[in-house]
């Protein structure tokens, strides 16, 4: 049992003499702002007024309307990880038609483009797609389009689903880029040589090259959408029932009811978020393989 | 040939797609009158004279950067050593930035707030609705940008290497780092500085819960601003995506200078 991890980090701990002093100024800010509020969050949602139980998970269960923001935020959040995927995807494969020069100089723009979102974001889409957005007021003019006559609403779930596609394809162009970029037009080459049709080439080879990191970028794009408040907070005044504005909800306001609610409810959106990033994490070792 | 074609149309359009807003947040911001045609009908600058004669967009923007900069300058001085001793010294200690870089992910704004105002809105340490809790908050936030920039410049210089050969040549530890560590990774530190920034210049979702009124910041304000004067918030919007697209121009910069000063080393090794 030499080896341990224990045994060695106390070794090396001896070794280094007091050089661990500056880690304490870093472990005093993770503990007090991001591991005792984890920890404080957990507790909350078992205890209330009337000592330990888990009344609040059993609560939140029977009643239709946390179980429905649930449901929205879950049904939201795969709908643009699959959409915003299938378009980031198709950019990083499109990506390879370009010149090395100007592949990096695209690829920085997309990244740029991966700071828009939020509150800024929302304003913009509101002033091109709302009731008198520019768009919307051109499409009527020119092509005698009524978009809000034909069901659009930029304030209601298309236009969240609308903004959340936008924050999520730079995101997904730039995580699938490293994955597309190993899949080699020598590859290629060599399987149409051995005599594979297209077809053939993506089903047997492409394809499954890149899935791991398409299921990858997939858990990544979920659990963003899944975690992403301002952006609908903008938007829709939080009238819409999604599970991030629900918890919001509960604590805004200076009176904080119910406390353990709004923990037990925040629980288990992070036992969403968990499983998504413990499955990626998974993929990552398996997926060691692919490019470097 | 067909392929290479089909490849740059979808490109396009999905770079269309991406610029679409911005341009048109960035145009409609100089308009003077655009409802029914395809340009403005004019341009302006008096949205922007308006926005930066305001006080309370001057107040708001001071406070956001305050909270920012405060933030990221405490964090450089808390990480940079340490990662430093962790690579040198504590190899297992390394693991420690990769447990903490992951746990935001798992604790988006709105749950970490959750835990943060039951925790400090009473006993012995009430910082809600202060700008205190703002710099914790943040300091865990920008945590995997800074370790992940900072990473990578690490791994570029041979930091072991180059701390024992300067501890040979007589240097004292402190002075190792400080003379020869930290001016062989500044430009990391720069770029992880410039990444965490534009996030905090960006973040919403704790100062809305956390602070509130009591400290506005930009992105408060913006949302303020949004219900009450269409015009000035664009033009909030717009200044924002410039300094979000300077800050991104200074990254590539200094990315490119990085490689190719490092190309020119190979070359010059070969």
């Amino acid at each position: 049992m030499k080896n341990n991890p224990v045994t060695q980090l106390g070794q090396e701990l001896r070794r280094g003499g007091i050089l661990w002093v500056p880690f304490i100024p870093l472990i005093v800010f993770a503990l007090a702002f991001e591991i005792l509020p984890m920890g404080y969050i957990i507790y909350s949602s078992i205890h209330n007024s009337e000592g330990l139980n888990f009344q609040s998970y059993t609560q939140i269960f029977h009643s239709k309307y946390y179980v429905i923001s649930l449901k929205n935020s879950l049904l939201v959040s795969v709908a643009v990880g699959i959409i915003g995927l299938f378009i980031g995807t198709a950019g990083a494969l499109a990506l390879r038609s370009v010149g090395e020069a100007w592949r990096e100089k695209l690829l920085t723009l997309v990244n740029m483009t991966s700071n828009f979102s939020g509150v800024p974001l929302a304003f913009a889409y509101i002033v091109l797609l709302g009731v008198n957005g520019l768009v919307t007021v051109l499409m009527k003019e020119k092509m005698g389009l009524d978009l809000y006559g034909t069901g659009f609403n930029l304030f209601s779930w298309t236009g969240i689903v609308l903004v959340y596609i936008y924050f999520s394809v730079p995101l997904a162009f730039m995580l699938m880029y490293p994955a597309v970029y190993a899949l080699r037009q020598d590859i290629q080459e060599a399987a149409q040589i051995l005599g594979a049709s297209r077809f053939h080439f993506w089903r047997k080879i492409g394809l499954p090259i890149l899935l791991p990191s398409m299921l990858g970028s997939f858990t990544l794009l979920f659990a963003n959408s899944l975690g992403a408040y301002a952006t609908a907070y903008a938007l829709t005044n939080s009238n819409n029932s999604l599970v991030s504005i629900t918890i919001a909800n509960l604590v805004t306001g200076d009176i904080f009811p119910e406390p353990s609610l709004a923990s037990a409810l925040a629980v288990i959106m992070a036992g969403f978020l968990v499983v998504s990033i413990i499955i990626n994490e998974k993929l990552k070792k398996q997926g060691g393989g692919i490019g470097q | 040939m067909k392929r290479g074609i089909i490849s740059k149309i979808v490109l396009g359009l999905i770079f269309a797609y991406l610029f679409f807003p911005i341009v048109a947040t960035l145009l409609f911001s100089v308009a003077t009158r655009w409802s029914t045609t395809i340009l403005p009908e004019g341009y302006t600058l008096s949205y922007y004279k308006l926005l930066f004669s305001s006080p309370e967009f001057g107040h708001a923007l001071l406070r956001t950067i305050n909270v920012s900069f405060a933030t990221v300058i405490l964090s450089i001085l808390i990480i940079i050593p340490s990662m430093y001793l962790a690579i040198v010294y504590y190899p297992r200690l390394e693991k420690l930035f990769e447990i903490l870089s992951i746990l935001p992910f798992a604790m988006p704004g709105v749950i970490l707030a959750i835990g943060l105002i039951q925790m400090y809105s009473r006993g012995p340490l009430q910082i809600t609705n202060t700008p205190w809790i703002l710099i914790g908050s943040y300091f865990v936030l920008i945590l995997p940008f800074m370790y992940q920039a900072t990473k990578n410049s690490f791994r570029t210089i041979n930091v072991k290497a180059l701390t024992e050969a300067a501890m040979m040549l007589g240097c004292g530890k402190l002075e190792t780092f400080i003379k020869i560590i930290f001016p062989n990774v500044l430009r990391g530190v720069i770029s992880a500085a410039l990444i965490s920034v534009s996030v905090l210049f960006g973040e919403f979702v704790l100062a809305n819960l956390l602070v509130g009124d009591n400290y506005e910041t930009i992105q408060i304000y913006l949302y303020k601003m949004q219900k009450v004067d269409g015009h000035l918030a664009n033009a909030l919007v717009a200044s924002y995506f410039m300094v979000i697209l300077l800050m991104s121009l200074i990254l590539i910069w200094l990315a490119f200078r990085r490689e190719t000063e490092v190309r020119g080393q190979k070359t010059e090794a070969r």
